[in-house]
C-alpha cells in the first residue's frame, strides 16, 4: 500500500529522534519537540506517535538505558530505520520542489 | 533536594489496567522521570496536577484492555448443561418446579389482592382533593365508630361560607320503608332494589368519574324527576330497548314517583366503594319526605357528604370551620351527650380500607397477607436450596472433572447460578400462568370480582424480573458454594460429596420451613376458633328456627288502613299452622341495626342528662317470639296504644339512670324532647348487633303493625311445611312483593363473613405452605435414605428390625420438628394475642389452641418421613449391598 505521507507531528517526532541519535526515548523526544516547536506536548501523544511510527516500520526500538530516578524501570530507546530516513527525505524533497514553483514575486 | 516521590500505587494499578503490558515499563518509567523533573522545576502541586492530566490522557489514548486470551463466553455452555441436567433428573425437576411455582403463584395472587385493595377509588377526576366527611365522638363513656352521615344543611352552608370548599355532593340511600321497588310500567319488570337506589346531588357525576354510556351530561340529574341507571339495571329493566326517555316507576313504600331515564352509566368498576344502581335527584327527596319538609336542614343526620376542596386547603383549619358551622346550628342537646366531638376529612382511597386518619397505618390484614406471601416464598426458596444442594452432591464427579480441566471456583459457581436462574425463570413463567388460572378461586374466597390487573402494570414485570434475579442468586449461591469447594480428587474417586455436618444450613432451613408452616396452621386454627366462639356466644336470643320475612312494600302504596288489615290477616293465617308457634312484627331484627338512635332521658331529669339510645319498634308478640327474659315487668298488653309504652334493656336502664329494675317500672322516658313513654319492663341484654361491638343500650317501643320485618318462630316438628305455608300466605296476600324470607341464624352469621373469609384465605395459604414444605421434606429424606442405602443394608443384615431402622433415619427430622415447634410457640402466642385484641369478645388461648396445630403438623410431617423411611427400610439388603 502506498505510503500516505507523514503527519505534521509524526514528522517532528521523527526529526527529533534523528537529532537525539542514541538518546531518543519518551521524555527526551518530548523535550526536544517542545524546545523546537515552542508548544507543550503531552507525554502520551509522544508515546503513541512513537509506537505508531514503529508499527509503520519507520522506527525501531529496544529497552535499555540507565535506571536512575525511574524507579528501576528501563527506558525504551528509539532509532530511525532506513525506511524512516527515506520517508523523511521524500517529505523534505516534496516540500522543497513545491517551494521552488512559487512565483518569485510572492516570495518577498 | 528532598526525596523524589515514587508514583502512587493506585496510579500504577490503574495504568496497568489500561496499558498493554509490553509498554508498561517504559511508560511508567517516563512518567516517574517527568514527575520528578516537574517537582524540581515547578513544585509538587503542579507536578501532581500535570501527572493527573497525563495519566488521563494515557488511559484514554491507549484505552485497550489487556489483551486477555479471548475465551468463548461460557454462558451458552452452562445453559446447555443446565438444561440437560434438569431434564435428566425428572423427579427432582418436577419437585423443585412444583414447589417454586406454587410458592410464586400464591405470592402473585396475594400481590394481586393487595394491589386491588389499595387501588380503590383512584380513578376519580379530582380524587386527591375529594374527601368524605366524618366525625368521631364519645358517647356514654364509649368511643363510637366514626360517623359518616350528616345533616343536609351542613354541606350547603359550608359550600356557601367556606372558600376552600369547591364543590360538594350529598348521598342518601333509600330507606327500607321508603319506596324501593323499581318497575318498568311498560314491560312489567319489577325489582326490589333496597339500598341500591340513591338520592344524590347533581354534582355526583362531576365528583365521581363514572362515565355515561348514553345520555347527555352533565345535566342528567338536574330535573327533579330524572333518574340515572347503570348498565346492568338497564338490561334488567329494559332488555335491549334504549332506556333514555322512558319512564320508571318507584313504589313500594311511603314515597312513590315516576321518573324519566336521562342517562345510563357504564358498568361500575370493581374498585370503588360506591355501590349503586340508580341515582335520583336529592331534590325529589327533600320535597317529598315529610321529615325534611317539616324539619329544617339541621335535624336529621342521614346524608353522607363528600366535598371537594381546593388543593391548598389546610385540612385542620377547614375542619375547624366546619365545626363552627355545626356548633352554630346544632342544638345544645346534641353537644351534651357528645363529648370529644371531632370533625375530619376522609380520603377517597381510604374509604374502602376503612381508614379514617391517613396517618394510621394500613389495615393490619393487608400487612398480614404481605407477610404470608413473603413466608411462602421463603419456604419455596429454602426448599430449592435444600433440594439443589442435595441433588448437586450427586454431581460431584462432574464438578471434579471440570475442576481438573481448569475451572476455578468462580466458573463452577457461575455454572450453578445459571442453573438456578433457569429453574427460577421457568417457575416464574409457570406461576404467572398458574396465578391467572387460579384467579377464579381467589374470587370465590374474597368475594370480589377483580381482574388480573397486575399483569397490565409495567412495574409488576420489572419487579418480577428483579425477583427472579435476586431469587436465583440467593437460592443458587449456597449450593454453588458447596459444590465449588469440593475437592476434585476425592469426588472423582468416590462420587461422594461433602459429609453431612452436625448443624448444616440444610437443617436450619428445614427447621425454618417447619416453623413457618406451624405458625400458619396455628393461625388458621385460631381464626376459626374465634369465629366459632363468636357465633356460639350466648346472644340472649334463641336464633334457631326463627324465620325472618321482610314485610311487603308494594302494599304500602295502597294506604295504611288496607295494609294494617292485611298484616293482621297475614299474622292470623300464619299462626294457624301447627308448626308455627308465634309471629311478631318489628322495625328491625337482630343484625339489621335499629330504626334510629335518639336523645332520651328519664322523665324528671334535666335535659342536660340526655343520652343517645337505640330504638327498635316492636309489637305485643315480640318478647314472646324472641323469648326475651324479663328482669322486671310484663310483656305488652294488646290494649295499650301504639307508643304507649317501652321496654328497656338492662344497659339502657343503667345509662338512663332509672334506678333498680323494680323502680324503673315507675318511671317514664322522654324521647327527643317531646314524646313521653311509660316504662313497662326491663329485659336482659341481648346482642342485637354483631359480636364485635360491645353492649349497647336499646329500648323497645310498642308500635302495632310496624311490620318492616315479620319474625316467625317455627317449631322443629315440620320446618319445610311451615316454610311453605308462610311463603304461600305471603304471596297470596302480597302479590306485588317478592318473597325473601331467611333464617335468622344464617343471616346473622353473615356478620362474620369478613372473618370467615379471612380464615378461608388463611387455611388455603397454610395448606400451600405445608404442602411445599412436605415436598421438600420428602425429597430430603429420600436423599438421606439413598445415601445410606448400604449402611441400612448392613444394619438389616446384622439384625436391626424395621422399626429400629426407620427410627434411625427419621430421628433427626423429628428433632428438627420439635425445635421448630418450641420456637413457634412464643411467637404464635404473642401474635394471636395481638390479633384477638381487635375483638371485644374473644376466645381465650387455651391449651388446645397451642397444641392442636403442633400435633397436626407433626402428624403430617411424621407421615411423610416415616413413609419414605419405611420404603427404604423395607428394601432387600441383598440388593443394596450388591450394587457397587
Amino acid at each position: 500500500m502506498k505510503n500516505k505521507g507523514l503527519g505534521e507531528f509524526e514528522e517532528l517526532v521523527l526529526l527529533a529522534v534523528c537529532i537525539l541519535g542514541s538518546e531518543a526515548y519518551g521524555i527526551s523526544v518530548k523535550n526536544e519537540v517542545e524546545k523546537h516547536s515552542g508548544r507543550s506536548v503531552l507525554l502520551g501523544a509522544v508515546h503513541i506517535t512513537l509506537y505508531r511510527l514503529q508499527d509503520k516500520g519507520l522506527l525501531q526500538s529496544e529497552l535499555g538505558g540507565n535506571t536512575n530516578k525511574r524507579g528501576d524501570r528501563r527506558k525504551r530507546l528509539f532509532t530511525i530505520t532506513d525506511s524512516g530516513m527515506q520517508q523523511l527525505k521524500t517529505s523534505r524533497d516534496l516540500r522543497y520542489s513545491m517551494w521552488q514553483l512559487i512565483p518569485q514575486l510572492k516570495l518577498r | 533536594m528532598s526525596q523524589i516521590p515514587n508514583l502512587p500505587r493506585w496510579l500504577v494499578t490503574l495504568l496497568t489496567a489500561f496499558v498493554p503490558r509490553s509498554m508498561e515499563e517504559e511508560l511508567l518509567g517516563d512518567l516517574e522521570e517527568l514527575h520528578a523533573d516537574r517537582c524540581k522545576q515547578r513544585g509538587s502541586f503542579i507536578a501532581n496536577l500535570l501527572l493527573f492530566v497525563d495519566m488521563v490522557h494515557l488511559s484514554l489514548g491507549f484505552g485497550r484492555r489487556k489483551t486477555r486470551a479471548r475465551n468463548a463466553s461460557p454462558w451458552g455452555h452452562y445453559l446447555l448443561v443446565s438444561r440437560r441436567n434438569l431434564l435428566r433428573n425428572r423427579s427432582y425437576l418436577i419437585v423443585n418446579l412444583l414447589g417454586l411455582t406454587g410458592g410464586m403463584a400464591v405470592c402473585l395472587l396475594i400481590a394481586q389482592y393487595l394491589s386491588f385493595e389499595l387501588s380503590f377509588d383512584r380513578f376519580h377526576s379530582d380524587g386527591p382533593n375529594t374527601y368524605r366527611l366524618y366525625s368521631t365522638s364519645v358517647r356514654n363513656g364509649q368511643a363510637l365508630p366514626s360517623e359518616t352521615s350528616f345533616t343536609y344543611g351542613l354541606a350547603a352552608e359550608a359550600s356557601a361560607t367556606i372558600p376552600e370548599v369547591v364543590s360538594f355532593c350529598r348521598v342518601r340511600p333509600v330507606f327500607k320503608d321508603e319506596g324501593c321497588i323499581i318497575s318498568n310500567p311498560r314491560s312489567g319488570a319489577k325489582f326490589l332494589e333496597d339500598d341500591k337506589v340513591w338520592y344524590v346531588d347533581p354534582t355526583f357525576l362531576e365528583l365521581f368519574n363514572f362515565p355515561l354510556q348514553s345520555g347527555h351530561d352533565p345535566h342528567v340529574l338536574s330535573q327533579p324527576n330524572s333518574i340515572v341507571i347503570t348498565q346492568e339495571a338497564a338490561t334488567k329493566l329494559f332488555g335491549r330497548d334504549d332506556p333514555i326517555g322512558q319512564t320508571l316507576h318507584m313504589g313500594g313504600g311511603t314515597i312513590t314517583g315516576d321518573f324519566i331515564v336521562t342517562g345510563v352509566l357504564q358498568a361500575l368498576p370493581g374498585h370503588t366503594h360506591l355501590d349503586f344502581d340508580y341515582l335520583l335527584p336529592l331534590q325529589f327527596l327533600l320535597e317529598n319526605n315529610n321529615i325534611y319538609v317539616r324539619g329544617d336542614g339541621w335535624e336529621w343526620q342521614n346524608f353522607v357528604t363528600y366535598v371537594q376542596l381546593t388543593p391548598s386547603a389546610d385540612l385542620f383549619a377547614t375542619g375547624a370551620k366546619f365545626e363552627q358551622i355545626l356548633e352554630a346550628h346544632l342544638d345544645a342537646q346534641h353537644w351534651q351527650s357528645n363529648s370529644a366531638y371531632a370533625f375530619g376529612f376522609q380520603k377517597l382511597q381510604d374509604i374502602h380500607l376503612g381508614r379514617f386518619d391517613p396517618n394510621e397505618g394500613l389495615p393490619w390484614r393487608l400487612w398480614f397477607f404481605g407477610l404470608i406471601a413473603v413466608l411462602i416464598l421463603l419456604i419455596a426458596w429454602f426448599n430449592y436450596i435444600n433440594l439443589s444442594t442435595v441433588q448437586a452432591l450427586r454431581r460431584a464427579k462432574e464438578v471434579g472433572l471440570r475442576k481438573t480441566l481448569g475451572a476455578n471456583r468462580r466458573a463452577i459457581t457461575q455454572q450453578f447460578l445459571v442453573e438456578s436462574w433457569l429453574l427460577n425463570s421457568l417457575a416464574a413463567m409457570m406461576s404467572v400462568i398458574a396465578a391467572y388460572a387460579l384467579l377464579p378461586v381467589l374470587h370465590d374466597i374474597v368475594g370480589n370480582d377483580m381482574p388480573m390487573s397486575l399483569y397490565q402494570d409495567g412495574r409488576f414485570w420489572a419487579v418480577l424480573v428483579l425477583t427472579i434475579a435476586v431469587g436465583s442468586v440467593l437460592s443458587g449461591l449456597y449450593p454453588a458454594f458447596v459444590l465449588a469447594s469440593l475437592s476434585p480428587l476425592r469426588s472423582l474417586q468416590t462420587n461422594q460429596g461433602v459429609l453431612t455436618q452436625r448443624i448444616s444450613l440444610r437443617k436450619v432451613l428445614l427447621t425454618m420451613q417447619f416453623l413457618a408452616s406451624a405458625l400458619l396452621i396455628a393461625g388458621t386454627y385460631v381464626i376459626f376458633r374465634q369465629v366459632e366462639f363468636m357465633r356460639s356466644q350466648v346472644l340472649g336470643i334463641d336464633m334457631e328456627q326463627l324465620v325472618i320475612v321482610p314485610g311487603p312494600r308494594a302494599a304500602i302504596e295502597q294506604g295504611w288502613e288496607i295494609v294494617t288489615s292485611q298484616y293482621e290477616v297475614f299474622r292470623n293465617e300464619v299462626k294457624a299452622h301447627h308448626a308455627i308457634s308465634s309471629i311478631c312484627g318489628t322495625s328491625n331484627v337482630p343484625g339489621e341495626g335499629t330504626i334510629f338512635t335518639g336523645n332520651m332521658r328519664r322523665l324528671g331529669a334535666p335535659s342536660s342528662e340526655d343520652v343517645f339510645v337505640d330504638v327498635v319498634l316492636v309489637d305485643v308478640a315480640f318478647t314472646d317470639t324472641y323469648d326475651f327474659k324479663f328482669i322486671e315487668g310484663q310483656p305488652f298488653q294488646p290494649e295499650v296504644a301504639s307508643y304507649g309504652g317501652v321496654l328497656l334493656n338492662d344497659k339502657a336502664r343503667q345509662v338512663l339512670d332509672m334506678g333498680t329494675p323494680a323502680a324503673a317500672l315507675e318511671e317514664s322516658l322522654v324521647i327527643s324532647g317531646y314524646d313521653t313513654l311509660p316504662v313497662q319492663g326491663v329485659v336482659e341484654n341481648v346482642n342485637w348487633f354483631s359480636l364485635d361491638q360491645p353492649q349497647v343500650p336499646i329500648i323497645y317501643a310498642l308500635v302495632h303493625d310496624y311490620n318492616s320485618y315479620f319474625s316467625i318462630r317455627v317449631s322443629a316438628s315440620d320446618i319445610p311445611g311451615a316454610l311453605a305455608h308462610i311463603e304461600d300466605t305471603y304471596r297470596a296476600l302480597f302479590p306485588d312483593d317478592p318473597y325473601t324470607g331467611f333464617f335468622l341464624d344464617e343471616h346473622f352469621d353473615q356478620q362474620y363473613r369478613a372473618d370467615l373469609q379471612f380464615g378461608r384465605l388463611f387455611i388455603t395459604f397454610a395448606s400451600v405452605a405445608v404442602f411445599i414444605a412436605c415436598i421438600g421434606l420428602f425429597a430430603l429424606v429420600s436423599h438421606a435414605a439413598t445415601v445410606r442405602t448400604k449402611e441400612l443394608g448392613i444394619r438389616k443384615v446384622l439384625g436391626a428390625g424395621l422399626r429400629n431402622v426407620m427410627l434411625l433415619i427419621s430421628k433427626e427430622y423429628l428433632i428438627l420438628l420439635g425445635i421448630a415447634h418450641l420456637v413457634a410457640l412464643p411467637i404464635f402466642w404473642w401474635a394471636a394475642n395481638t390479633w384477638l385484641e381487635n375483638y371485644p369478645y374473644r376466645v381465650g388461648i387455651t391449651w388446645d389452641i397451642l397444641l392442636v396445630p403442633g400435633v397436626l403438623l407433626t402428624f403430617i410431617a411424621a407421615l411423610t418421613v416415616l413413609y419414605r423411611t419405611y420404603l427404604s427400610a423395607n428394601a432387600n439388603p441383598v440388593d443394596s449391598l450388591r450394587a457397587e
